[in-house]
């Protein structure tokens, strides 16, 4: 599981503006991978698109179900084995 | 027949019990979409205006984000809006402790908080059908 399995997953929405998540949590997770930013900015920015989704499933218990799950899985990998493996094949 | 009649009313007593939304209510969409331009507004100024300030700013609308969570945790059958605000609060504080925001932060920040009070503002214009 790396980040782009999540990024992918939100382009696919119809909402636009998730989108837009998706592109600014890709530089992101470019900039993790060049050392410009540390691993906790990437894990903060990840929890709060992990809370963002909750809001919207507390309403549709289905809607972002499997992005959610990628988010949990994501940080799952992060807390145990770092962030390198999830800016593997970033660029 | 009596038990009939008995059964009917422990089972209507039981399924109103089980209905976790709350009615709409007006003060909560009011809230909600002012604080999501004050929010707005404050993200925007970031950088742009004096630190103590905007700080000064940030604490007040987050004293505001306190005082709806309490006002949704005491309505009944409300869970699910209180959770969403706790999580929506959760997601701002994070974003105001954060003290240097670069341009890539303020445009996730902005995304990310302002899709959060669509979220809730969405879940609240769903429970009134006839005014949205």
């Amino acid at each position: 599981m790396e980040i782009n399995e999540l990024i992918d997953a939100l382009y696919q929405q119809e909402d636009k503006r998730l989108h837009g998540v998706a592109n600014l949590l890709a530089k992101t997770a470019e900039r993790c991978k060049a050392g410009e930013v540390g691993e906790e900015t990437l894990k903060n920015q990840l929890e709060n698109v992990g809370r963002m989704l909750e809001i919207y499933q507390i309403k549709d218990k289905v809607k972002h179900k499997a992005i959610a799950q990628k988010v949990e899985d994501l940080l799952i990998i992060l807390a145990t084995k770092g962030v390198a493996p999830l800016v593997k094949n970033i660029f | 027949m009596k038990k009939f009649i008995s059964a009917i009313f422990i089972t209507v007593l039981i399924l109103s019990g089980c209905v976790k939304l709350a009615r709409y209510d007006n003060e909560t969409y009011k809230e909600l979409t002012f604080t999501k331009v004050n929010v707005q507004e404050l993200y925007d100024q970031k950088g742009q205006m004096d630190e103590v300030e905007w700080q000064i700013e940030a604490e007040s609308i987050l004293l505001h984000l306190k005082g709806m969570l309490e006002y949704e945790a005491n309505k009944k059958k409300n869970e699910d809006t209180t959770k969403q605000l706790r999580l929506l609060k959760e997601i701002y504080e994070s974003h105001i402790d954060d003290d240097e925001w670069d341009d890539l932060e303020r445009e996730l920040y902005t995304q990310t908080i302002l899709l959060s009070f669509d979220g809730m503002i969405d879940s609240e214009k769903a429970k009134n059908k006839e005014l949205f």
